[in-house]
């Protein structure tokens, strides 16, 4: 807990949204061309989600180590 | 954290989701049919893409090469949908002082074609300072003041007046202008005789043939070199007057593959009767792995436009006629390298891939070239043939920076131009291009910057400032307005 906020639940709604952030505009690339990565490399999306999921793990650990 | 702020806080994370589908969506779609892109060569564009190849460019105080030095080079433009219409902006100082800088959209990649459209032409720019000139919106016509009576030194009324009372064929020039002339020879008997002296070609060409009461009769055979993947259908187009008045297909082998494995010889006659007397153009819109070995003909005046790409089939002593004042040859095969003989001047093609330019100052008058070998691609700014008896030109004299409007007895211009506004050593021409036409690659097309007279050797360059495009288009309104109408 952070200023009272989980950030292990943070974390998990963020996961899974760029998850399905990075899915819905990879299929919107292969349905429409450069229709994302015109103005946005989508490859961001996928390194914020590898982080969150980290995050996540880093977290988890640190729970049941204080256990 | 109460399940009832999890819950809030993974709306708005899906709130911003769906802002930023329907922000791309927005973007994609483009509603107003208008935008606007830019490349002021300080940082790469995924719109508008650099320009290319990098030999022929140079960086100077930008960060992305935006110095010419040899032509032509090109861009890709990425648009996420279609346009009708695009104004290109360019900013530039010609300091290599190259007399014409041309600009254009690919519209047929087999022939490898660009719609070309004038950025500065100097030879016109120069003489609407001394000529006569009429103007009408963009199109303009430039007159020699001695050749003419009237207050002005012009006894044309306008533009319109010209078109309907033209002078003498051999004393107009145009530019980007299409003067469709009735062009008739006096002199010209048909002939029963068929010929063939044409040697293998290989790709596109187009030329001309000269009818009078007589039917068309054009005897093709073709063969297919498979050495590149995609069908290799192609097209022969008949036209008179620039328009299109008969259009064949012929398809593919069924060998769609780049195994190299040549086609049997495919025959095909293009007959067509009662056509009036004129001088015709044949296209033949095929890519690089179609070869016409022969083409058998009993039209005597035939005169190939503009280029010719002699196949390697090991013919030897090949004699044209040109009436180009500057005439190209390339060779990629080591084994055509030759020394080719122009007017009886010996010009050594010595090195592959490196375009050879070979003046002829002939002006009109046709010039005689003799090669050893095939092998060859053949270029300049009139048409080639195969006898002296066939040449044929009936395109009006081109008024670019091959013409010398003295020699070569010219004494009317006439063009569609606009000179580009100059402030001190800087240059900014508008050039408006058809879109519709436009071949589309994975949403790119391709651009290109030509300036024929600028040449690696030469230490000369072109240097851009900015490139802008503003494209226009049916919006999203007119769209489904169509859809309901």
């Amino acid at each position: 807990m952070i200023f009272g906020i989980n950030m292990r639940i943070i974390a998990k709604e963020l996961f899974y949204i760029l998850g399905l952030a990075f899915l819905t505009y990879f299929v919107m690339e292969i349905f429409w061309q450069g229709i994302v990565l015109s103005y946005f490399n989508i490859n961001w999306v996928l390194l914020l989600w590898v982080i969150t999921a980290i995050l996540i793990v880093l977290i988890s650990n640190k729970k049941n180590g204080n256990k | 954290m109460t399940i009832n702020k999890i819950i809030k806080f993974r709306i708005i994370l899906f709130l911003l989701l769906f802002a930023s589908v329907c922000f791309f969506f927005y973007k994609a779609i483009i509603p107003s049919g208008k935008i606007i892109y830019t490349n002021n060569f300080e940082k790469e564009n995924y719109f508008l893409g650099k320009l290319s190849p990098n030999e022929r460019l140079a960086t100077g105080d930008k960060k992305i090469e935006n110095i010419i030095i040899a032509n032509p080079v090109y861009f890709n433009l990425y648009t996420p949908r279609t346009f009708d219409k695009a104004i290109l902006k360019y900013r530039y100082k010609n300091t290599a002082k190259t007399p014409l800088i041309e600009t254009g959209v690919l519209v047929d990649k087999n022939a490898w074609r660009y719609d070309l459209q004038p950025v500065e032409n100097r030879l016109i720019d120069q003489l609407s300072l001394v000529w006569n000139q009429i103007r009408d919106g963009d199109e303009m016509l430039l007159i020699r003041p001695e050749t003419l009576g009237g207050e002005y030194g012009i006894n044309y009324s306008g533009i319109k007046d010209f078109i309907l009372n033209p002078p003498e064929f051999n004393k107009i020039a145009a530019y980007n202008y299409n003067l469709s002339f009735n062009y008739i020879l006096d002199d010209y008997q048909p002939s029963e005789s068929i010929t063939q002296d044409i040697p293998a070609l290989r790709g596109a060409y187009q030329f001309f043939v000269y009818l009078k009461n007589e039917d068309l009769y054009l005897d093709f055979i073709f063969y297919d070199l498979n050495k590149n993947k995609d069908s290799d259908d192609f097209d022969i187009r008949l036209y008179f007057n620039d328009e299109l008045i008969d259009f064949k297909r012929i398809e593919d082998d069924n060998n769609i593959s780049d195994n190299g494995e040549v086609s049997k010889e495919n025959n095909f006659q293009f007959k067509l009767a009662n056509l009036p007397e004129g001088a015709y153009k044949i296209e033949v819109k095929a890519n690089n792995d179609i070869i016409t070995k022969i083409i058998k003909s009993r039209h005597k005046k035939m005169a190939f436009i503009h280029k010719i790409e002699l196949f390697n089939a090991g013919k030897e002593d090949i004699k044209l006629y040109t009436d180009s004042n500057s005439i190209q040859a390339t060779t990629i095969f080591p084994e055509s390298l030759q020394i080719i003989k122009v007017n009886e001047n010996n010009f050594d093609i010595n090195e592959t891939y490196k375009q050879f330019e070979i003046l002829t100052d002939n002006y009109g008058a046709s010039s005689e070239i003799l090669l050893q070998k095939d092998g060859l691609i053949l270029s300049g700014d009139g048409v080639f043939a195969f006898s002296q008896y066939s040449l044929i030109n009936p395109k009006i004299k081109k008024a670019d920076y091959n013409l010398d409007v003295n020699k070569a007895g010219i004494d009317y211009i006439i063009a569609k131009y606009k000179s580009p506004l100059k402030t001190g050593e800087w240059s900014v021409a508008e050039v408006e291009i058809d879109l519709a036409q436009a071949y589309r690659e994975n949403n790119k097309s391709s651009f290109i910057i030509s300036a024929p007279a600028l040449k690696q050797e030469y230490n000369k360059e072109l240097y851009f400032d900015l490139i802008e495009i503003e494209l226009s288009g049916r919006g999203l309104f007119d769209k489904i307005n169509d859809f309901w109408n």
